[in-house]
């Protein structure tokens, strides 16, 4: 069963979080568990279920906590999650923030950390769901410049919508500032904004 | 979905066969990149040259003449 | 980027309190003697308060304010004077006064204060209006309004609920801004939606109200926080019924689309506990019942007036450019008070 918390959540986020997880869970459907603060999100979502046409039972919890659990059918999941309407960006559905901290993957051996890094960077160009931004920072910086063997897959991703960004800082400190051949330059605040507000951070 | 293209992979023996035929290929300029072995030849883990499917010529003829071994060489949808 | 997040964080009339607590409250109140010039105060349901002070003429007073529903501080100062001075149109009266009543957090940037009176400034100026003052309190959110003051003939005001059998229903703006609002701020309202939606917002209902002068209004009201069929409800004033054609509702097409992707507000479902029992739908499609309960800011007239003016002013209306449609007729009291059917209206339908 999927648990989405929306508690202190203002309508109609809890709406938009149990529409992302019902989508989250493809075409075997299954269950969406939703806590919420207040009865009108309840009844918001219940609204919602009964539209769909899915099964869906309430319940309070206690003062100011009510849980709303639905029922999803298989093959009830529609390809695309929003109308035409509601714009999709390239990540629909969950924020995931690829953090490239270092030039090698993991630790161990320094030549097999940079294939690895490569080869990650390649494999993660190949999904069918890519990260909505890649972040380059300290040793990572060296990957989005000249003589990086991931330039094709970085740019390949960038053309796709996906966000590249790389710390400004760390091109100055390597001496790689007329080097960056792929994304954008940016600094410790958006790098912490977007962390902090991602949904899912991928260190490899 | 992601559209799939023909290219050539080939695999090796061990992890450090694959790192040597690449710095190999780099350094005689051979087409071609290391990837992770594509989920269609195995499930586990290692690393394989992919090159432009008519580089076989080119590719079987290079890594023999240095002596470099290789396991397979096949043209895949990747 | 950080501020404008903070600036809004949902307001508008979507930020009201809903009728059925206000209700409550307001049923226990101390009434004190009745003084019979107050002509519409708290017993009825109407936008604001009528105090004679002549045979001929009349203050007409009103007070509304509430946390900003867009990003820009210079057009949530224009929607929130448009929203207010629009209570002074629904009764029929014109603008004299207008004073500011601003909530502002200390550590906020005042440049962004600046641009929300200056946006309100630029609507009572456009209502024919002096803005005379103000008062200020630092908050913990934003929050701005305006106290208005206007003026009407005693025999002309307009009142909500002096609706007659027979009477047709005009509606002089969209519906659907609430929804856009709400759909805008988690990123899912496209671009030329909420323009469009802004421009009704900022749209004074000086225009329209200036329209009916010329005719016999039986009954106005501007449709705000409640929603169209909450502020229709109030003008049925528990002894009439009426028709509502929901395909001639006038509605942007766009929060159909968000309300048909549950971009609801909860001030929204609070509507559909309030207003609901007092409705049938016969055929009208899920997002057409949310957008006929969803709040608005800064809404349109709804008037009521016999059959053989309406057309003069529906033409009057559209004239000045403003999406005004016939949507219903009023009836005799029967149940369900508001029926609400998915066609067309029609001339003697």
């Amino acid at each position: 069963m999927m648990r989405v918390n929306a508690m202190g959540d203002a309508c109609p986020i809890p709406v938009v979080k149990t529409k992302n997880a019902i989508q989250s869970l493809g075409e075997a459907g299954g269950m969406v568990e939703t806590l919420v603060d207040n009865e009108i999100a309840v009844q918001n979502l219940m609204k919602m279920a009964q539209q769909k046409g899915y099964s869906v039972k309430s319940e309070k919890l206690g003062a100011g906590r009510f849980q709303v659990v639905m029922t999803v059918g298989p093959g009830a999941v529609e390809d695309s999650g929003l109308a035409e309407c509601c714009i999709a960006p390239v990540s629909e559905g969950r924020n995931v923030v690829a953090a490239i901290s270092s030039g090698t993957m993991g630790t161990g051996a320094e030549e097999l950390g940079r294939t690895l890094l490569k080869g990650f960077l390649y494999a993660l160009s190949q999904q069918d769901q890519l990260p909505r931004t890649i972040l380059f920072y300290n040793g990572g910086a060296s990957i989005t410049c000249e003589g990086s063997a991931s330039l094709e897959d970085l740019k390949s991703m960038e053309a796709q919508g996906v966000e590249i960004l790389t710390c400004g800082t760390c091109l100055d400190f390597y001496g790689l500032k007329d080097q960056l051949r792929v994304g954008e330059v940016t600094n410790m605040y958006t790098i912490a904004e977007k962390l902090t507000g991602a949904d899912l951070v991928v260190k490899p | 979905m992601r559209e799939k293209r023909p290219a050539l992979i080939v695999t090796f023996p061990t992890t450090a066969a694959a790192m040597e035929a690449e710095r190999f290929c780099l350094a005689q300029g051979i087409p071609g990149r290391v990837i992770p072995v594509p989920r269609e030849i195995t499930a586990g883990c290692g690393l394989a040259w992919k090159a432009p499917p008519e580089a076989e010529a080119q590719m079987t003829e290079a890594l023999g003449a240095a002596g470099l071994t290789w396991s397979d060489m096949r043209v895949l949808l990747v | 980027m950080e501020e404008k997040i903070t600036f809004c964080t949902g307001g508008g009339c979507t930020a009201k309190l809903g009728a059925g607590i206000l209700e409550h409250v307001l049923a226990r109140l101390p009434k004190g003697p009745a003084d019979p010039d107050l002509l519409v105060g708290y017993d009825s349901r109407d936008d604001a308060a009528v105090y004679r002070v002549s045979e001929d003429l009349a203050v007409v007073q009103t007070l509304d304010f509430f946390p900003p529903m867009v990003d820009d501080p210079y057009t949530f100062g224009r929607i929130a004077a448009a929203n207010a001075l629009s209570d002074i149109y629904a009764m029929g009266g014109t603008v004299k006064t207008a004073l500011n009543i601003v909530c502002f957090p200390e550590q906020m940037d005042l440049n962004l204060l600046g641009e929300i009176l200056r946006g309100g400034s630029e609507k009572v100026i456009e209502a024919g209006g002096t803005l005379a003052g103000g008062h200020s309190i630092a908050d913990s959110g934003v929050k701005y309004g305006l106290s208005v003051t206007g003026l009407v003939h005693p025999d002309k005001i307009y009142p909500n609920n002096g609706g007659q059998p027979g009477d047709c229903l005009i509606l002089t703006k969209k519906l659907g801004v609430g929804i856009l609002c709400t759909a805008h701020r988690v990123g899912e309202a496209p671009a030329e939606a909420m323009d469009a939606a802004i421009s009704s917002m900022t749209t004074l209902n000086k225009y329209a109200a200036g329209c009916c002068r010329a005719y016999d209004i039986h009954a106005c009201t501007d449709v705000t926080g409640f929603g169209f069929l909450g502020h229709l409800h109030e003008m049925m004033d528990g002894r009439l019924s009426c028709h509502v054609h929901a395909g001639s509702v006038p509605v942007f097409p766009q929060a159909l689309d968000c309300a048909g992707e549950f971009l609801l507000t909860a001030a929204g479902q609070r509507n559909r506990n309030h207003t609901g029992p007092f409705v049938r739908f016969e055929g009208v499609p899920f997002a057409m019942e949310e957008v006929l309960f969803d709040p608005q800011t800064s809404g349109g007239l709804l008037i009521a007036l016999s059959p053989a003016e309406a057309p003069k002013l529906l033409a009057d209306l559209k004239e000045t450019g403003a999406p005004a449609a016939m949507v219903g007729r009023i009836e005799a009291r029967r149940e369900p008070e508001i029926l609400v059917t998915n066609d067309e209206y029609k001339e003697d339908a």
